[in-house]
């Protein structure tokens, strides 16, 4: 290797010299057709050799050629364009915008770029221009149906909140199935730190500062990080300073947030008339009085005709203010490059006192020390604020939940103005009251920096030393105000809890790219890297309260208990790529990598990862040629391993943990039994793909096919209870993956100035269990060999009996039954979506421009927790939808909907409220998800005011949805109970750049 | 030169990354310990002894279930018509609502196992080692008896020879290899395990002791209970006799302050009681007995409630009803709260007492009646009586009648502490209440708890209860 090395570096010195002999210099100006600006930084090649140029920041060259030959003006998304050099001394050429994709730049490992046409792995791209400006807290959303094979949830609506990605299927029962986030070679820690509000570590960026997102999808592409590579890798990076003038953008947006619906409850009156139904015939079956019992009812839920109504959502629910401001400035003198953006960001949510506000600063620098050393450091530093709101659960104190549930016969306030405190029924909070006295802050102050140093030992050959540290400090402020009713007895509480992460990460490589002759081209890339994660909580909590005043846990008059977590990690690695191409037409990627983890047995510690990945461009092949509307057709297939060691951190040991206490003495407990064969999970991907670009860019896009088979995966084999122990972590599991990717874009019309493009891509996706536990087709009740990972587990709802208005389920014998035992339930569908896909609509015409975005997906069967409680007949503590009107009431009559029965349980039957197929609904849903409509002003007036753009937009989220999900959002992962649902999102603004 | 850089670069990384993949990679857990290190020192094994009493606190044991489930599952307790759907299946005996959560008692075991078996090679005094060993045998038996009331019938009650006990471990499981599949012991079998570790503790432990802890006046209660299910009443009369008389121990509270006893911490009448910190140990708002038994807290679910049978039986002097329960309204019923569970301890929480000096004489009457010392009996059950303020039971009930009698008195003392369906089920009485449109017969199948379904899928040669 070190032989061949040398013996190239004299070729190229041997080629330097001839070179030289014929010099002579060619001057010239590149300006873009798009708008007549001159283009800094485009690279311009005497054909055929390794002499270059760059242009300058007004756009010039000046280059040193042979006589005769030519020219090869390229940059990154113009079509390459060639000049025959003849005997000019001044070439200025205009380069047209390319339409076609391939040729974009797309970000890999480790500080390399490549084309996407030399590409042979799934990789997908969102560049930063199409989330630019979109009033999105975090760039997870982003990723929502704009890239095949990348199925994103917002697992809450809370704005900043958890958002739930997953490349190319769910891979794993135990182990995390987030995605590896790097932003700017920083492998980042996923997931949120506050306990108070939901939240997300990608909240520190700001999207505006992005320039690309690259999503690595199959084993060829993220095997270079090992195991870590496994559930994809989500590459951002951020945007660098370019040569040229320094260039102002100011962006402002203001807009609202708004519910995306209310549920359709029942009116006071309706619910009333259900109650005095339930209790008379409850009554009758206990041969109590009839009259007495709707006495009764009238008492505690009024008289149908005379009871007031209180829309309880309307009073927690409201519409909210959302502010967005930007600003960054980027330039340099191609020696020192930099970008400094600074942006505020202010969203309220759409329940009564919570929101987001965000303060990002970002500093982006690049320095050329001399010919061989450059400097790159990225600084961004975030601010967060959240109140958050209680969801997620059957909590009587959470809004989302309690709104809709309380009885709507009681006002908010009492006759004096004050809350009406505690209410009657089982939803005793009243929560426009708990919600303003119940403080639940986050405040999170993170950095996701890095500074990388870069040496060209000889030219090819380049050392990269990398030093990326992300560290997020959160607070969370829990406070009780001893005025809510509840919170009396404890005289009000503050819990504090601060909680750190720490996570840094190092890698020294080597990069080595060599073209030998016209034919051969080399890239190489070897290198180790270290990372160390750290994660401690400390936590202190306090009763009794004077006041609301006196918030701090110093007016305590109790403290009750401090908590502190300590958890920590570190993975090291070796690793090495090699790309090869012979004429630009055959493409070759070979990768290793060996990691060594922490976090696994002392006899299962390290691990080795390969991927090989192929490409054939065979448009380039004399006998396509001949068709010229085939611009580009490239044929890929890769397979290789990757590995999951998204584990709890000390799951490998065995342990002796904190046990409780007793009598106020602190215990240990035996925690876990240690496995030391513990090892990560491996994805073994094969991907086969073909990239095509037809009659000159007008068509192009990309199909690929998968398969994915994960295994050893972590399985918690169970063990007898009597053991002492519930389960072992052991590598036994297996899950098959498989899809369809179809990405498709179409130029429909570009004349006259009007341009209208469309964007497909649809994503169909399979998920198979292949084996469990040795022997077992089943865990449990939830996993089930053969079928996906996610399946539901419920007895059969066939109605209600005509005759008496009792619910009917099916036992399993298959005959009817109206007592339901454990035995009776069985797979009923898959909350695992069997596809997904977005839709792009893109219009231009002069400065007018217009986006339509619909995301949407299909084929799911989720369990809808609230109708566990508002399908009830009416018949338990608490208010019920609409839908509950079309109880039985009459023999005969046939409906969905039992009578109403107080208490719901009718002699010899089970309750109304059982979990069964009644809850199941399908949650297959399009959403119009983005509309931008813009103008920008024709730039003669734009000069005049010295600057060189003015936009003004206006854009809606979320805008309209299509389901057949009752709930209030069909976005969800398993079940949606109490949950905080997104919201719709209107704004206007305006963006200059001068 | 240019190859020397290159390969002193090389190098430079590789020796980089070499150490890391040594050194680096080591992590210690700062919350956990390995096993090794854990019981290395006695005070490892005083801390182990304290998670085996944590595990008693959840609500899921004596925190809220062992207390409510056997009184709703029978016919002392109903739920308020507005209700948080607590015990909604408990109620009415549906299938499989029952008390199968104990199963999770094998985790405490296994800690207690643990104890018992390295307690002897531990580094400090006789004294204390005893003392160890005698208060993880208790809990051990105290552990396994209550899985035996729930997931099998008592060895001489017997339904369709069904006389399957418990999975018998007594070993530490300190490897995986140890976590093998077992079948179960004969109740018989587990009765006897539960005997001698009781006599074992009894003979280790030193006259008195702390009543938060197990202690040697609770061994002889708790094995008078145990031998009165076993329907072995000499020896039940003569365990309770010993607890009864034991020095410093429980006392037999005054009717004055019968109401106030449960607000003591101990409970005067208790041999052992389950103590909660409210700071660390509260079952809060959601959990708590206090908040599922009265509304004296605002924010309480206040369901559980006496029913009218029940509270029928209580003649209009009766301190129990006048002073330990009140009435209040709960969602526009009328109904009754009871006074065990105030909140004496703090917002929420109350200690749990697990066997009180009443039952142990009640324990002893049931037994002298059943020997046929129906004056003795007489004796011990009229001291509850007029303690109560209640007319004392005539002489002239005898037999069968006295019994009865005993059997009534126990479900008015001992009102959601936790008896009442283990007792009509010791018995092999049927349960009849106004929530049930059936009654359930002893023979019925819903008398047993179903064993935890993924239990017995795991474990072929665990045998899942009758019906299940």
């Amino acid at each position: 290797m070190r032989k061949i090395l040398l013996v190239s570096i004299c070729l190229l010195l041997a080629a330097c010299v001839q070179l030289r002999a014929q010099e002579r210099t060619i001057t010239g100006t590149v300006t873009s057709s798009d708008d007549g600006t001159t283009l800094p930084g485009v690279s311009v090649v005497v054909k055929g050799t390794t002499r270059g140029a760059n242009t300058d920041a007004d756009g010039k060259y000046k280059i040193g050629v042979p006589t005769g030959g030519q020219l090869v003006f390229s940059f990154v998304g113009f079509e390459k364009t060639t000049v025959d050099i003849g005997s000019k001394t001044v070439i200025n050429i205009t380069l047209v915008p390319e339409p076609n994709n391939l040729n974009e730049v797309v970000v890999t490992a480790y500080g390399g770029s490549t084309a996407k046409r030399d590409i042979t792995g799934a990789v997908a791209q969102v560049s930063g221009k199409t989330i630019e400006g979109l009033p999105l807290q975090t760039i997870d959303r982003a990723l929502q149906g704009r890239a095949a094979g990348v199925q994103v949830t917002a697992t809450s609506g809370q704005p900043g909140g958890g958002i739930n990605v997953r490349v190319r299927g769910v891979g794993s029962i135990n182990a995390g199935n987030d995605p590896l986030y790097i932003i700017d070679g920083v492998q980042v820690a996923t997931g949120g730190l506050s306990g108070v509000a939901s939240s997300n570590v990608l909240s520190s960026l700001n999207p505006n500062d992005i320039e690309s997102i690259q999503v690595l999808k199959d084993a060829a592409a993220s095997a270079i990080y090992g195991a870590q590579g496994s559930n994809g890798v989500v590459l951002v990076t951020t945007k660098r300073g370019k040569a040229g003038r320094t260039k102002f953008k100011v962006s402002f947006q203001e807009g609202y947030t708004d519910l995306l619906k209310k549920l359709d409850v029942l009116t006071a009156s309706e619910f009333a008339q259900l109650k005095i139904e339930g209790f008379a015939n409850r009554a009758l079956a206990t041969n109590a009085n009839v009259e007495t019992a709707r006495a009764n009812a009238i008492t505690q839920f009024g008289d149908p005709a005379t009871v007031q109504n209180t829309d309880w959502q309307s009073y927690v629910y409201r519409t909210g203010r959302l502010r967005m401001i930007d600003a960054s400035a980027t330039g340099g003198d191609g020696k020192t490059n930099f970008y400094l953006a600074t942006s505020y960001n202010y969203q309220e949510g759409q329940i009564i006192k919570s929101d987001f506000g965000r303060g990002t600063v970002r500093l982006n620098v690049d320095h050329q020390a001399n010919k061989k050393l450059k400097f790159e450091t990225s600084i961004g530093l975030s601010a967060t604020t959240q109140n958050g709101a209680i969801s997620d659960g059957a909590f009587i104190n959470s809004p989302f939940f309690s709104a809709a549930l309380i009885f709507p016969n009681q006002p908010v306030y009492n006759a004096d103005g004050s809350y009406n405190a505690p209410l009657a029924g089982a939803f005793s909070y009243n929560p426009v009251q708990s919600v303003e006295y119940e403080t639940r802050f986050n405040t999170t102050i993170q950095t996701v920096s890095n500074f990388a140093l870069n040496y060209e030992i000889i030219p090819g050959l380049k050392f990269r030393s990398f030093y990326g540290i992300d560290y997020a400090n959160n607070r969370d402020d829990a406070y009780r105000d001893p005025i809510v009713p509840q919170f009396a007895s404890t005289g009000g509480s503050s819990t504090v809890s601060n909680r750190y992460a720490l996570n840094w990460n190092t890698a020294q490589t080597l990069n080595y790219n060599k073209r030998f002759g016209t034919d051969h081209d080399l890239s190489a890339l070897v290198g180790g890297e270290y990372r160390q994660e750290v994660f401690e909580t400390v936590s202190a909590t306090g009763q009794g309260f004077p006041n609301g005043l006196f918030r701090t846990l110093a007016a305590a008059a109790r403290p009750i208990t401090t908590t502190g977590t300590y958890s920590t990690w570190r993975i090291a690695s070796l690793f090495g790529s090699a790309n090869y191409s012979y004429k630009d037409r055959l493409l070759g990627t070979a990768t290793l990598r060996y990691d060594g983890s922490s976090r696994f047995g002392s006899n299962n510690r390290y691990g080795l990862f390969p991927a090989v990945s192929v490409g054939y461009r065979i448009a380039e092949e004399g006998f396509l040629k001949k068709y010229s509307w085939l611009t580009e057709l490239k044929l890929f297939a890769g397979y290789g391993k990757a590995g999951n060691n998204s584990i709890d951190n000390f799951a490998s040991r065995a342990l002796f943990g904190l046990g409780g206490q007793y009598i106020d003495l602190p215990g240990i407990r035996p925690s876990q039994l240690g496995n030391a064969n513990l090892s990560w999970e491996v994805a073994s991907t094969i991907n086969a793909g073909v990239n095509y670009s037809l009659f000159n860019g007008r068509v192009f896009g990309e199909v690929q096919v998968y398969r994915k088979i994960n295994d050893k995966l972590l399985l918690s084999r169970p063990l007898p209870d009597d053991s002492g122990f519930g389960s072992i972590f052991e590598n036994l599991g297996k899950v098959e993956n498989k899809g369809l990717e179809i990405e498709f874009s179409h130029v429909n019309f570009n004349r006259g100035g009007f341009r209208w493009e469309t964007n497909w891509n649809v994503s169909f996706q399979r998920n198979k269990i292949l084996q469990l536990l040795p022997g077992q087709t089943n865990i449990g009740t939830g996993l089930w060999v053969g079928q996906p990972i996610s399946i539901n587990w419920y007895p059969t709802y066939t109605g209600v009996n005509p005759a008496d208005g009792r619910s009917m389920w099916l036992d399993s014998l298959g005959n009817i039954t109206y007592t339901l035992q454990a035995r009776d339930s069985k797979i009923q569908g898959s909350s695992y979506a069997k596809g997904f896909g977005g839709l792009t609509n893109r219009i231009t015409y002069k400065g007018l421009s217009l986006e339509v975005f619909f995301q949407g997906q299909w084929g799911n069967q989720v369990l809808n927790n609230n109708g566990f409680f508002m399908e009830s007949s009416a018949s338990a503590g608490w208010n019920n939808m609409q839908s509950q009107l079309d109880r039985w009431t009459t023999p005969g009559q046939i409906t969905r909907v039992p009578r109403p029965y107080e208490g719901g349980t009718e002699p010899g039957s089970s309750t109304i409220q059982t979990f069964s197929t009644k809850q199941l609904e399908n949650a297959s849903y399009i959403r119009l998800k983005q509309v931008t409509i813009g103008y920008d002003l024709p730039s003669g007036l734009v000069r005049k005011l010295n600057m060189s753009q003015v936009r003004v937009f206006a854009q809606a989220i979320n805008l309209l949805t299509w389901t057949a999900y009752t709930g209030l959002d069909p976005e969800i992962l398993f079940t949606e109970i109490g949950r905080y649902p997104q919201s719709k999102q209107i704004t206007g603004g305006i963006q200059i750049e001068f | 030169m240019l190859k020397k850089q290159v390969i002193n670069i090389l190098l430079a990384a590789s020796a980089l990354v070499a150490t890391s993949c040594s050194d680096l990679l080591d992590t210690a857990p700062k919350q956990s310990v390995s096993p090794d290190v854990a019981l290395k020192d006695i005070t490892g094994v005083r801390s182990l002894l304290i998670s085996v009493y944590d595990r008693l606190q959840p609500n899921t044991y004596y925190g809220a279930r062992m207390m409510v489930a056997p009184e709703i599952m029978a016919d002392n307790v109903r739920l308020t018509n507005t209700n948080s759907n607590r015990y909604f299946n408990e109620r009415v005996n549906a299938p499989s609502a029952h008390m199968q959560q104990f199963w999770a008692n094998y985790a405490a075991i296994n800690e207690a196992n643990f104890i018992i078996k390295g307690i002897d090679g531990a580094n400090t005094t006789t004294t204390e080692k005893a003392q160890i060993k005698g208060e993880a045998l208790f809990l051990r038996a105290l552990l396994y008896f209550d899985m035996a009331r729930v997931f099998a019938y008592e060895p001489t009650k017997i339904v369709g020879g069904a006389n399957l006990g418990l999975i018998l471990r007594t070993e530490p499981t300190d490897d995986v290899s140890k976590a093998d599949f077992k079948s179960r012991s004969t109740i018989e079998e587990t009765y006897q395990l539960i005997e001698k570790d009781l006599k074992e503790a009894i003979s280790l432990f030193p006259a008195t002791g702390n009543r938060f802890r197990a202690n040697k006046a609770a061994a002889n209660a708790l094995l008078a209970r145990v031998y009165l299910y076993w329907e072995k009443y000499a020896d039940a009369i003569t365990y309770a006799t010993a607890a009864i008389d034991a020095p410093n121990g429980a006392t037999f509270v005054t009717g004055a302050n019968y109401t106030s006893a449960f607000t003591s911490a101990p409970n005067p009448e208790s041999f052992f009681e389950i103590n909660y910190v409210q700071a660390t140990e509260s079952l809060g708002v959601n959990e708590s007995m206090h908040s599922l038994t009265t509304n004296l807290t605002t924010g309480n679910w206040a369901d559980v409630i006496p029913t009218n049978e029940l509270l029928a039986l209580y003649e209009a002097t009766d301190i129990r009803r006048t002073s330990a329960m009140f009435s209040a309204t709960k969602g526009g019923e009328a109904v009754v709260f009871s006074r065990k569970f105030p909140g004496a301890r703090g917002p929420f929480t109350d200690n749990i007492p697990v066997i009180r000096f009443s039952e142990v004489l009640l324990i002893r009457a049931e037994a002298y009646a059943a020997t046929g010392k129906d004056d003795l009996a007489l004796v011990d059950l009229n001291r509850i009586r007029t303690r109560a303020s209640a007319t004392p039971v005539a002489a002239t009930v005898k037999g069968a009648d006295l019994i009865d009698a005993i059997m009534r008195e126990r479900r008015l003392e001992l009102y959601l502490e936790g008896h009442r369906f283990f007792d009509l089920k010791r018995r092999g009485q049927t349960i009849t209440k106004a929530s049930l449109s059936a009654v359930v017969p002893y023979d019925d199948f819903r008398i047993l708890a179903p064993l935890p379904v993924a239990q017995v899928q795991l474990n072929k040669n665990l045998k899942q209860n009758r019906g299940y």
